[in-house]
């Protein structure tokens, strides 16, 4: 799949669930927007090491209007309007990094290798058993979701804004029956399939997943402790 | 009948944990459709944990009619706040949903699961999970102060702000999640009595 | 190898589906096939051997189920696991991984295997099966035999002894259906034993050693493959087996008079993100006609279907109906599909309330007339979801009928019905052409096609390869693209 070269700035799982977590403690002892900004700096070039040139920079980008927008409010607004741009601005600036970063560790990884490192860090079954069908049914949702949406449709009972209105009752039925009939099917077979395949083991469950920290996983992880702790003693 | 099909009260089978993650993903997504809502409006920003409570309900009440045991709900709280974490989202929320799917489970514990009304509170306290980032931005008004007289505000646009809507903001955002929180929980009782129940579903 | 004892098993609060008093014998290598109406039992007999009864569906147990040594209800369910594997009938719910790579680990994986060993295991399953190029992808993006073959990889991969399949054909088109035939024939050559129930049996016609026939939760008789294949076609048809030979298939579609074409399709392209799909088909279709949809899966066929309804936005071309030109939301109010899976597009909380869904002033006489004459009448106040696959379906095409459609469309109808279920579809159908209604149907079931459809589309890398009429004359075309050999 990938050659040797590129696995070198393949980060593991661990590696950026730890960043998230430095982001989200930086955000929250940092105490000017300084601080921010250098955040958001170091996500973009730890995005663009993972190859995600397009991505990075397009948040980065981003980032540089919702601050632009917010100076230019203070300079050029007053009264409520102002107070309520700021509000705004100021908020998701304070959101933004976390986002961003999680943008960049939900991209380049995979679910398997996310399991994998759920494995790692001794998750109990309880918990990892529940995640792992979260992930894989959340994309057949929006799959039911395409045929609820067709046959509503064909129905004529369109879940238009008036039909909401006049009829409110009718459009649930449309949209919750067929979601959970649907969900409460597949939650009997997946589960059949399961333990047919032996998931009830009382043995540990090993993963085929390979993850292990490398060198840029180790630098990665010291650059963002510094910066955290650079924030914290500023 | 033998041993091993004998129902086990007490701890979580695996059907009960494939179910839980399959209400747990809906939940989920329903969550982040209402939140989405208003989410890209400047002006609502602030109304998207309200936003958030609307359509989650009727899943919610369905999970814990189908798994009717301590467990579901705490796991719905980790399993939603573990993504939300991995997707960048505050720090508040991913610890508010695991601490606030601890507390509806034995809420609707106490009503042994069955009790409709203990289970609609549940859901209320629930969607309260998604205020954390809201209350840390409002409540930690000192160091926000500070913050934002570094960033060259003047005093006295502070002081409007405090006037102006400040105060009422977080109370309005918390009142507002628990009503709607409400709505929707109503919502699921409805579908319950008159569609799930007679599908064959719960349980 | 498994042994069947004096088995009764009832499913608790459920009058049906439960077997009596069932002894089998099944020998190492052996490959039997279940078969009989839907609801006689045969999957609950596949359920006795895997262990899901008792441990997954509760119900009242007497008798022993003995598979190589082991007393199954004594067996905790992940040790059956290693010497039993199963495969369900709808590969869209059986996979727990987003990939196909760790779908297929996932049994070893329980089984604690280490690293090296699964990657070295994964590599030979995925040689011996074929399926190199399987490997590495989404699990969204593989169609419905793609799945099937990951499922059965994953369970291969466990090296059971025993594999059991419940209904394994019901949603796969003629070449994954050839591919699962390949698939048993290498389990047989490797000794494994092989148990499957289902109602296709046309390919299993070379695998099979013993056939039971099961009626009423009873084995009826069992059959030495030879005898079986000399058990007349009508005699078959009475027992409500599909044809065990698709030779001996002939079109029964009646060949509606001529009339003048009523709907028109000209020049009709669809695409999907800028993506052409589906290239400049012309049709015209008039009533009464039952129209069978063909070809494998990717060929345009769903798109065109969606289309014509007037679902897909992203299209040119025209459609003219009694000579009129109708735009996407004209067709919308036309036409109407009965999906594959029905419960999608049923919301009310009875099969009364659900004929006059959204219905300002629904006239009561004309549901219940519709209900009746569709045979759901004694089943009105029941849930939806509480019906068969049939019933559903049944109800589908009553909603249908009430609001005024013209134009249905069915999409897959027979997947995973028996004969009789099939020949009442088929009977349904053609009811619904004599009420001047044009039908279309998407359908792999050639069976249904020769005896339900009087004219056959044929699909093909996104282009309208075929049109022609299922007469003696055109018959063959048809034959030949459903029995390779």
């Amino acid at each position: 799949m990938q050659n040797k070269k590129s696995k070198i700035f393949h980060s593991d799982p661990r590696t950026k669930l730890y960043i998230l977590l430095i982001c989200a403690l930086v955000i929250s002892f940092s105490t000017s927007i300084y601080y921010e900004c250098g955040l958001v700096m170091l996500i973009l070039c730890f995005g663009v090491l993972n190859k995600k040139m397009r991505y990075s920079f397009g948040m980065a980008m981003l980032y540089v209007l919702l601050v632009s927008v917010s100076i230019m409010g203070a300079l050029y607004l007053s009264g409520t309007p102002r107070l309520m741009l700021s509000a705004f601005t100021d908020f998701i600036g304070k959101m933004f990094p976390c986002i961003m970063a999680g943008g960049i560790l939900v991209g380049t990884t995979q679910v398997s290798e996310f399991m994998a490192a759920m494995n790692c860090m001794k998750m109990p079954k309880n918990i990892v058993i529940p995640m792992t069908v979260m992930i894989r049914y959340i994309p057949m949702i929006r799959e039911d979701w395409g045929y609820i949406k067709d046959s509503i449709k064909m129905r004529d009972v369109a879940p238009s804004l008036s039909g909401v209105l006049v009829h409110p009752g009718r459009t649930i039925e449309c949209v919750y029956v067929p979601l959970v009939i649907s969900a409460s099917k597949v939650a009997d077979e997946l589960s059949a399939a399961a333990v047919t395949r032996g998931i009830e083991t009382d043995k540990k469950r090993t993963c085929l997943e390979e993850i292990h920290f490398n060198f840029f996983d180790a630098v990665c992880a010291i650059v963002f402790t510094m910066y955290l702790l650079g924030t914290i003693l500023a | 009948m033998s041993g091993i099909s004998q129902k086990n009260n007490k701890g979580m089978t695996i059907k009960d944990m494939v179910t839980t993650g399959i209400f747990a993903a809906l939940c989920f997504v329903l969550i982040m459709l209402g939140g989405a809502v208003f989410g890209v409006n400047p002006v609502l920003t602030f109304a998207v944990p309200i936003g958030s409570a609307l359509l989650a309900g009727p899943v919610f009440l369905l999970l814990i009619a189908k798994v009717p045991k301590n467990g579901p709900l705490i796991i719905t709280g980790i399993v939603t706040g573990a993504i939300l974490f991995a997707t960048g989202m505050h720090w508040t929320t991913d610890i508010g949903y695991i601490l606030m799917g601890i507390v509806a489970n034995y809420i609707a514990a106490a009503g042994g699961f069955k009790k409709i009304r203990l289970n609609i509170i549940a859901y209320m306290v629930f969607s309260l999970a998604g205020v954390g980032p809201y209350a840390t931005f409002f409540l930690a008004r000192d160091t926000f102060m500070s913050y934002m007289i570094k960033k060259g505000t003047e005093q006295d646009y502070l002081d409007t702000m405090t006037n102006t809507g400040q105060m009422w903001m977080l109370p309005a955002i918390i009142i507002g999640t628990l009503l709607v929180a409400f709505i929707s929980g109503l919502i699921g009782k409805w579908l319950l009595n008159k569609q799930f129940e007679k599908a064959g579903i719960t349980v | 190898m498994i042994s069947i004892k004096n088995v009764t098993f009832q499913y608790a609060g459920k009058q049906t589906g439960g077997v009596y008093n069932i002894n089998i014998e099944i020998a190492r290598g052996e490959c039997v096939l279940f078969c009989g109406r839907s609801g006689c039992g045969k999957t609950t007999i596949t359920r006795l051997v895997n262990g899901l009864i008792p441990y997954f569906y509760e119900g009242e147990l007497t008798g022993e189920v003995h598979v190589d040594g082991m007393n199954i209800s004594e067996t905790p369910m992940h040790l059956i696991a290693e010497k039993v594997g199963s495969v369900f009938q709808n590969p869209r719910s059986q996979f727990f991984n987003t990939d196909t790579e760790s779908e297929i680990a996932f049994g070893i994986e329980n089984m604690s295997w280490s690293k090296s060993k699964m990657k070295r295991r994964i590599e030979e399953t995925t040689k011996e099966l074929r399926m190199e190029k399987l490997r590495k992808r989404g699990i969204m993006e593989l169609s419905g035999g793609e799945k099937q073959k990951v499922a059965f990889a994953s369970i291969y991969a466990m090296s059971p002894e025993v594999f059991v399949l419940d209904e394994p054909s019901s949603n796969l088109d003629v070449d994954a259906i050839g591919d699962l035939k390949n698939t048993l024939s290498f389990l047989k050559n490797e000794n494994k034993t092989i148990l499957i129930s289902e109602h296709r049996l046309y390919y299993l016609k070379d695998i099979v050693d013993r056939i039971v026939y099961v009626e009423d939760g009873e084995v009826k008789n069992i059959y030495q493959k030879k005898d079986f294949l000399d058990i007349p076609v009508w005699q078959c048809a009475g027992m409500g087996l599909r044809a065990f030979d698709l030779n001996q298939v002939q079109p029964d579609g009646i060949t509606p008079k001529k009339n003048l074409p009523l709907l028109e399709m000209k020049n009709f392209s669809v695409s999907y993100k800028k993506k052409r799909i589906l290239e400049q088909v012309s049709l015209s279709a008039e009533y009464g006609e039952i129209i069978g949809i063909v070809g494998q899966n990717g060929a345009g066929k769903s798109t065109f279907s969606r289309a014509l309804c007037g679902l897909h936005k992203n299209h040119d071309g025209e459609c003219f109906w009694n000579g009129k030109r109708m735009n996407d939301r004209q067709r919308l109010k036309l036409c109407y599909m009965v999906m594959q899976n029905v419960s999608y597009q049923l919301f009310a909380e009875s099969v009364d309330k659900e004929c006059s869904f959204g219905i300002k002033e629904p006239d009561t006489y004309l549901v219940s007339k519709t209900l009746t004459e569709l045979g759901l009448y004694e089943y009105k106040d029941k849930h939806p979801n509480t019906l068969s696959g049939g019933q559903k379906q049944r109800l589908a095409v009553a909603v249908s009928m009430i609001c005024k459609k013209e134009i249905l469309i069915f999409d897959e109808p027979t997947s995973g019905l028996d004969y009789d279920s099939m020949i009442q579809v088929s009977h349904l159908l053609k009811k619904l052409a004599q009420m001047n209604k044009i039908i279309y149907v998407v359908t792999h079931d050639y069976e249904f096609l020769a005896s339900a459809c009087n004219r056959v589309l044929h699909f093909k890398d996104g282009r309208l390869a075929d049109d022609y009429s299922v007469d003696s004359e055109h018959f063959q075309k048809l034959q030949k693209m459903f029995i390779k050999e």
